[in-house]
């Protein structure tokens, strides 16, 4: 049902299509050819815009790790000056049994009390060897216990950094505690010359590194945060959340990452992520650039663009109207004029010849087509103009025979009878008749003329036959000014008599009626004789039929081919017949009057 | 003329489009993106104790285009104070206000009688309410886990918890641990005072010098400043258990003065108060919003992290 419905729908799409105009095409052609190229084109600036500006974002993001990786080094390594000067200067040069270095480390701590928590010096055992500020130990607090112990311990080579933690040393007076990072190193203790080992540590300020990542993700889009080379995180924006379990972050894989840019998908978001390794701690800055963030930005062109390509195509498509109007029109014209052609209008005059060149040459060529093919139809028309007026004059010229024939054939009859006055009645006659039938070589004559013709040659039949029949004439005398083929009425009364009432032994009748009806003139031949077989009556008006018994069988068909070649349309000849009832012979003209057919009134010859 | 029409017909339509597009451009890119404002409302004299929960609001509010601000009116105004607050934040056009109330009973009723359910959250103190947006932890399951973690750590058989008769926030906390305590045979008398006077506290001596029970259990800040005084003043060793959340009573756990202490996830609670507003189709997750500490797990790396705040 939906196939047939799909198929319907298609089948008056291509009905509609095909009969698409020339206009059309062209306008939807280039405006689709146009769309198709604008889009092309704007999503290549689109793309190619959007990838330059979100490497260009990248790029600023990497500078902004850059800087923020240059701050945390420098950072850290004036954390470590503190350690190095502490050690190298004060430490090493002093004997633990005698010397103190609770000025030097006071100095130290008050030179960079911002960034420091506390210095302290450790034994190895555990034991508080000195501190600044000076703070009192926490009572129960082991520090062997302590992530920084046991890291430096075992990696007595190197600093070691500890991940974020409250420092729990010391007692604070205002119930305050410190996040700090802890920077432990393993160091040898002067014991009068012998050597133990200790640790001296510096508890940075947490503070200090989380200020310094806050103000960086105070601006721009995306976040950086900073972890130690495990992935556990030191720094994070949103690091309790993330304790809580509110949040979740990639720490884990971002710590797999060398330093670099890349791109990751992490709980179905698809983020810029850039990794930058901390130099001594093997910390490592990561930024986070959701790229949903990072399209953002391009908001305002999508929108122009679209506001453009929109303009733009509305543009193209009124542009293209107007452009395929101009061309088109002339094509339109052209065509109209082709339609006048195929109508019949061979007005050479009036074809469009304009527009382009080509169009103008189509044109010109059309004119010449149409002059040359009217030229050739004139022609045509003129032929068969003389054609038929040769089969009509030969039509013509066969009645003449025939009836001399019949009438010079009573004549001898008439003289071998010794019927000298009635010959020379009849001769007499024949002169009228063909003074008339002369007609001045005109083949149209007057009803009038054509009734007086017939009632000759019926003067001649009544002398032959002995007046064995009688004929009566009623024209209506409107019509007799008509116009009319001559010598058509005659050889129906002459078959009246051969066939119907010239052998009858009652006394024939022959009855000539002219009447005009609906506009037509009717002019009815019609006898009492014995009528005609249908078999044969079908026939009769058929060419070259041969009427059996007398005569010459050429007059029926003749009569009616004669008026159809000169008035043609459904003018003619029509017989009816009864047996033992008659017939009729039924002549149909148009009424034209004498003076209109002479007055060169065109229309009488249809 | 019909051409023509066509023609000023179509140039019509591109002025048109050009405009509403231009309209559009003109709101989408220049726009100004609205900033939702959130009050946070606390009841504190000072606003030092309140830095997790700023911090939480805080975090959250950067993932939105929110802003956030913590406004304290003083302990002395109380409730009333509160509901000023309230009533002048909302006048002054912010959005929302989250508000931790000092009377849950007296705030919940400010805001139903006013048609506010839409703009004010209660955070932290109350007791669940349909009507109300609330983020707070499951105090009944907050009291029995502090039941259990007593009946665990103590031999103690006879306790007494001094509370404000009005503390509805309190009550669900209250019952989870007495039916948790009584559950494991231990006693929990409870004790209303009305209003707080110079008898409260001396109240906590009294408890203590005359042996009348073995441990103590404080709900809010007065008490167990008092019972820690009287505590020390003593000598005593009788075990103290707390729900506070102040920097102060993380000290006296350190000190011993206090054996365990029952704290809320601040930071968390603004951090979900602040989501609940600004993405509302987030599920909200109250579990775990509570914790419960003692000397020998404080320092721990779970614990540190949401029992002290990042000091600046």
């Amino acid at each position: 049902m939906l196939k047939n419905r799909i198929e319907g729908k298609f089948s008056r799409f291509r009905q509609a299509s095909k009969r698409r105009s020339i206009q059309l095409v062209i306008s939807i052609s280039f405006t689709l050819v146009a769309i198709i190229s604008m889009t092309f084109m704007a999503f290549a600036f689109y793309t190619n815009y959007v990838n330059t500006a979100r490497q260009r974002a990248i790029e600023d993001n990497k500078q902004v790790i850059e800087q923020v990786s240059w701050n945390l080094n420098s950072y850290l390594r004036n954390m470590m000056g503190i350690s190095n000067g502490m050690y190298y200067n004060v430490i090493k040069n002093m004997d633990m049994t005698s010397d103190s270095m609770t000025e030097e480390m006071d100095l130290l701590y008050e030179a960079n009390k911002d960034d420091l928590i506390s210095i302290a010096c450790i034994s190895e055992d555990g034991a508080l060897i000195s501190a600044a500020p000076i703070a009192t130990r926490k009572a129960g607090v082991d520090f062997t216990d302590q992530e920084w112990f046991v890291g430096t311990e075992e990696d007595i080579e190197n600093f070691y950094f500890s991940k974020p933690h409250v420092q729990n040393m010391f007692e604070t007076s205002n119930y305050r505690y410190y996040w700090v990072v802890s920077l432990s190193r393993s160091i040898d203790l002067n014991y009068m010359g012998y050597t133990r080992p200790g640790i001296l540590l510096v508890d940075m300020n947490y503070s200090s590194i989380e200020q310094m990542f806050s103000r960086v993700n105070e601006n721009g889009t995306g976040y950086v945060y900073l972890i130690d080379s495990n992935g556990e995180i030191i720094y994070h924006p949103k690091q309790k959340a993330i304790y809580a379990g509110i949040v979740e972050e990639n720490n884990v894989q971002a710590a797999s990452y060398d330093d670099g840019d890349y791109i990751e998908n992490f709980n179905g978001d698809k983020r810029s992520v850039i990794v930058k390794t901390v130099g001594y701690t093997g910390w490592k800055i990561v930024s986070v650039v959701p790229m949903n963030e990072l399209a953002g930005d391009y908001t305002q062109l999508r929108a122009f663009m679209l506001i453009i390509i929109t303009v733009t195509i509305f543009l193209i498509l009124f542009g293209n109207i107007f452009i395929s109007k101009i061309v088109t029109d002339p094509i339109k014209k052209l065509e109209n004029s082709l339609n006048d052609i195929e109508a019949g209008k061979f007005e050479s005059d009036k074809i469009y010849i304009g527009g382009s060149h080509e169009i103008r040459h189509l044109g010109r060529t059309i004119k010449s087509l149409v002059d040359q093919m009217k030229e050739l139809m004139d022609e045509r028309v003129k032929e068969q103009k003389e054609k038929r007026k040769s089969e009509l004059n030969a039509l013509q010229a066969q009645i003449n025979p025939h009836f001399l024939y019949n009438t010079l054939d009573s004549v001898v009859w008439m003289i071998e009878a010794d019927r000298n006055q009635d010959a020379i009645s009849m001769i007499t006659s024949l002169a009228t008749l063909f003074r008339i039938s002369l007609s001045k070589g005109n083949n149209i004559i007057t009803i009038k003329d054509e009734v007086t013709h017939a009632k000759n040659y019926l003067a001649i039949q009544k002398v032959r036959y002995k007046n064995k029949f009688e004929a009566n004439i009623n024209i209506d005398p409107a019509i007799e000014n008509c116009i009319t083929i001559k010598l058509i009425i005659q050889p129906l009364i002459e078959n009246a008599i051969y066939h119907a009432v010239g052998d009858l032994d009652d006394e024939g009748i022959i009855d000539i009626n002219g009447y005009e009806r609906d506009g037509d003139i009717y002019i009815e031949v019609r006898d009492n004789g014995m009528g005609i077989p249908p078999e044969i009556l079908e026939g009769l008006l058929k060419e070259k039929t041969e009427s059996k018994g007398k005569g010459s069988g050429i007059g029926l068909w003749n009569i009616n081919q004669r008026i159809n070649l000169y008035f043609k349309g459904d003018y003619g000849l029509r017989l009816e017949s009864e047996l033992d009832e008659g017939t009729t012979a039924i002549i149909k003209l148009p009424k034209i009057t004498y003076e209109e057919y002479k007055g060169g009134d065109k229309s009488a010859e249809k | 003329m019909l051409k023509n029409k066509l023609f000023i017909g179509s140039f019509l339509a591109i002025l048109l489009l050009i405009v509403v597009e231009f309209l559009i451009y003109n709101t989408y890119i220049f726009g100004d993106k609205r900033i939702v404002n959130i009050s946070f409302i606390v009841c504190d004299d000072t606003l030092t104790n309140w830095e997790s929960m700023k911090s939480g609001a805080a975090a959250c509010s950067n993932d939105y285009d929110s802003s956030v601000i913590f406004l304290n009116s003083s302990k002395d105004a109380g409730a009333q104070g509160q509901i000023d607050l309230i009533k002048s934040q909302l006048d002054a056009g912010t959005d929302y206000v989250v508000v931790v109330p000092y009377d849950y009973e007296e705030i919940a009723n400010y805001i139903i009688d006013n048609d506010l359910e839409k703009r004010v959250v209660i955070v932290r103190n109350g007791a669940k309410n349909k009507k109300l947006k609330s983020v707070l932890a499951d105090e009944k399951l907050l009291g029995s886990d502090l039941a259990e973690y007593i009946a665990e750590h103590s031999d103690c058989k006879n306790l007494v918890l001094l509370t404000h008769q009005n503390d509805l926030d309190k009550e669900q906390l209250i019952v989870g641990l007495d039916e948790t305590l009584a559950d494991s045979g231990i006693n929990l008398n409870i004790k209303y005072y009305e209003d707080y006077s110079k008898e409260n506290d001396l109240i906590f001596y009294n408890y203590i010098a005359s042996g009348m029970y073995d441990g103590i259990v404080t709900l809010d800040e007065k008490s167990i400043d008092n019972a820690v005084a009287a505590k020390d003043n003593i000598s005593s060793e009788i075990p103290i258990y707390s729900l506070d959340n102040r920097p102060i009573a993380v000290y006296y756990l350190e000190k011993n003065q206090i054996n365990a202490l029952a704290f809320k996830d601040d930071y968390t609670m603004g951090f979900l108060a602040v989501d609940m507003l600004m993405n509302p189709k987030n599920h909200t997750n109250t579990d775990g919003l509570y914790y419960i500490v003692d000397k020998e797990n404080m320092y721990l790396e779970q614990n540190q992290k949401v029992l002290f705040p990042f000091a600046k």
